[in-house]
């Protein structure tokens, strides 16, 4: 079956031609009308698009034009702009909003590439919440116990990648949307730097937090889309204009003498037990593998989550007034009460927040001058329940929304490279995630460690029950 | 005054227009988020500009 192998091993059998663009949309197709009814990740299915866009991907391929993602199908979070494809952003404000006229960037590059878009995915409404938890469209079911949250925002892409419903989605990641649900489902996700990746046509929810990224199921194939996606866009004000390198030359490079700086002392305050030990376990293979792990203190760290609360309501407060402005009684519960609590943000909260975020970056940048990576769990919690708003993690309770979002939101808050991957599973059997995370557009040295690690590893190669 | 009626205050005087039933639960999930705001404040560096990433990430990978 052609969706079992991975984005690599996929468009390497399309290039040597051992089955067809066509072949592989049909089961693609297939394969989403036969169980994304159990799943629930898609808003669209745009079979008629793709089937053309694999008939382009066959002559291509046959002309030896081929891009590199000639025949794969993707998914497309269903906040970025697919042509023809009225975008539900999650939300029953934006229902009977009309058709995008023009691709995203993002969405565009991997067209251009040669990838088959297939549909476009559920998330979190608005992309402001991590669980993905979504009443008005429906939650995605995390592929590995259907009761569990799949994570979010980009729960219906973290969702059909780990369901192997499509090898590779696009996510959006404000603070940890990308990696939440990559750590939850059990697959790889990249956080790129602010900047690397252009957000043109995605729908904003905090500016100055916001990334677009891929999600897939090893390092290699997040290393291969990242090269498709990268770039500048003159389109988007935040665009990097630094060269994109050849991110899969990384995947040669082995990690001896890599430097890996763990915040041990905040990273243990608020985490599950299990999780624990699986990052221990997963430091002592890289540590296999050659690299040095030492311990750092990273004083700002213990703000960092109401450093991401007033800098993400505020934002989104401004960002989504307009859209939600008429339509409010439309809007879900959780939003609401984000929106409603963002009036308690004033400006000094704000700027106070902007204040520490160069004081916390400062300080990540002065351990990343004498370590190559930060390593972290991806998450201090595996998938919760639906229902659950607060936890009991080690002896106490926590907000859910907090603690899922406690790792991954110091790298929205200072824009740095963060990659997310399997790294082992809880005894009832959820996916366990390690982050890495490095210099400013220094993806390179993160997929380069994070490929290692899953050479030496299994955890990305299981699968969830059918 | 306890935290839990001292956010109940705030939140009625900021113009929060939440259900009474919700106010509990919100205050729960994300009191400690609300109540640390005025840390931020208090913790701001005096020297330090607000953060630019689009500026400062260029800058320093260039």
């Amino acid at each position: 079956m052609p969706l079992d192998r991975s984005l690599a091993e996929l468009a390497a059998m399309l290039r040597r031609r051992e089955t067809t663009a066509v072949d592989v949309t049909e089961a693609c197709l297939g394969t989403i009308r036969e169980r994304d009814g159990a799943t629930h990740a898609f808003v669209t299915v745009t079979a008629d698009d793709a089937r053309a866009a694999a008939r382009a991907a066959d002559a291509a391929l046959a002309a030896g034009k081929a891009g590199p993602l000639a025949g794969v199908p993707v998914a497309v979070k269903d906040l970025f702009a697919v042509r023809g494809v009225v975008r539900s952003n999650g939300s029953a404000v934006c229902d009977g909003d009309h058709p995008a006229t023009a691709d995203a960037a993002v969405v565009a590059r991997l067209r251009a590439a040669g990838a088959v878009v297939v549909g476009t995915t559920h998330l979190h409404e608005l992309a402001f919440g991590p669980t993905g938890v979504n009443p008005a469209l429906g939650t995605p079911a995390n592929p590995w116990q259907a009761r569990r949250v799949p994570g979010g925002s980009s729960s219906g892409s973290g969702a059909a990648v780990a369901a192997r419903l499509v090898p590779a989605a696009l996510g959006s990641d404000t603070g940890g949307s990308i990696r939440v649900p990559a750590s939850f489902c059990g697959i790889t996700g990249l956080k790129p730097t602010y900047g690397r990746v252009s957000r043109t046509g995605m729908t904003p929810l905090s500016w100055s937090l916001d990334h677009a990224g891929p999600l897939a199921r090893t390092v290699e194939d997040v290393a291969i889309l990242l090269g498709v996606l990268a770039g500048h866009d003159p389109a988007d004000p935040t665009s990097a204009r630094l060269p994109v390198p050849d991110y899969t030359r990384a995947l040669g490079q082995g990690i001896r003498g890599l430097r890996i700086a763990v915040p041990r002392a905040f990273c243990t305050t608020v985490l599950d037990d299990e999780v624990g030990a699986a990052f221990e376990a997963a430091l002592g293979t890289l540590e296999s593998a050659g690299a040095r792990v030492r311990d750092v203190d990273i004083p700002t760290l213990r703000r960092a989550s109401p450093m991401l609360g007033a800098t993400i309501m505020s934002e989104a407060l401004s960002a989504l007034g307009p859209l939600v402005a008429a339509r409010r009684e439309q809007l879900g519960v959780e939003v609401r009460v984000y929106l409603e609590l963002a009036k308690l943000v004033t400006a000094e909260h704000y700027l106070a927040a902007q204040r520490l975020r160069s004081r916390l970056y400062g300080e990540m940048r002065d351990v990343l001058a004498r370590a190559d990576v930060l390593a972290t769990p991806a998450t201090p919690i595996a998938a919760t329940r639906v229902e659950e708003l607060v936890i009991r993690v080690a002896g106490a309770d926590v907000g859910v929304v907090e603690t899922i979002c406690r790792l991954t939101g110091p790298f929205n808050l200072t824009g740095l490279p963060a990659l997310a991957l399997p790294c082992g599973f809880t005894r009832d059997g959820r996916p366990i995630g390690l982050q890495l995370a490095g210099r400013p557009f220094d993806e390179e040295t993160v997929i380069a460690a994070g490929h290692v690690f899953q050479r030496l590893s299994d955890w990305h190669l299981r699968q969830p029950p059918r | 005054m306890p935290d839990r009626e001292r956010l109940r205050h705030r939140m009625a005087a900021a113009g929060v227009d939440l259900p009474l039933e919700m106010i509990d639960l919100v205050i729960a999930a994300g009191g400690a988020t609300i109540s640390a705001l005025d840390e931020l404040v208090v913790l701001a560096p005096p020297d330090a500009e607000p953060f630019v990433p689009a500026r400062q990430l260029s800058d320093d990978a260039a």
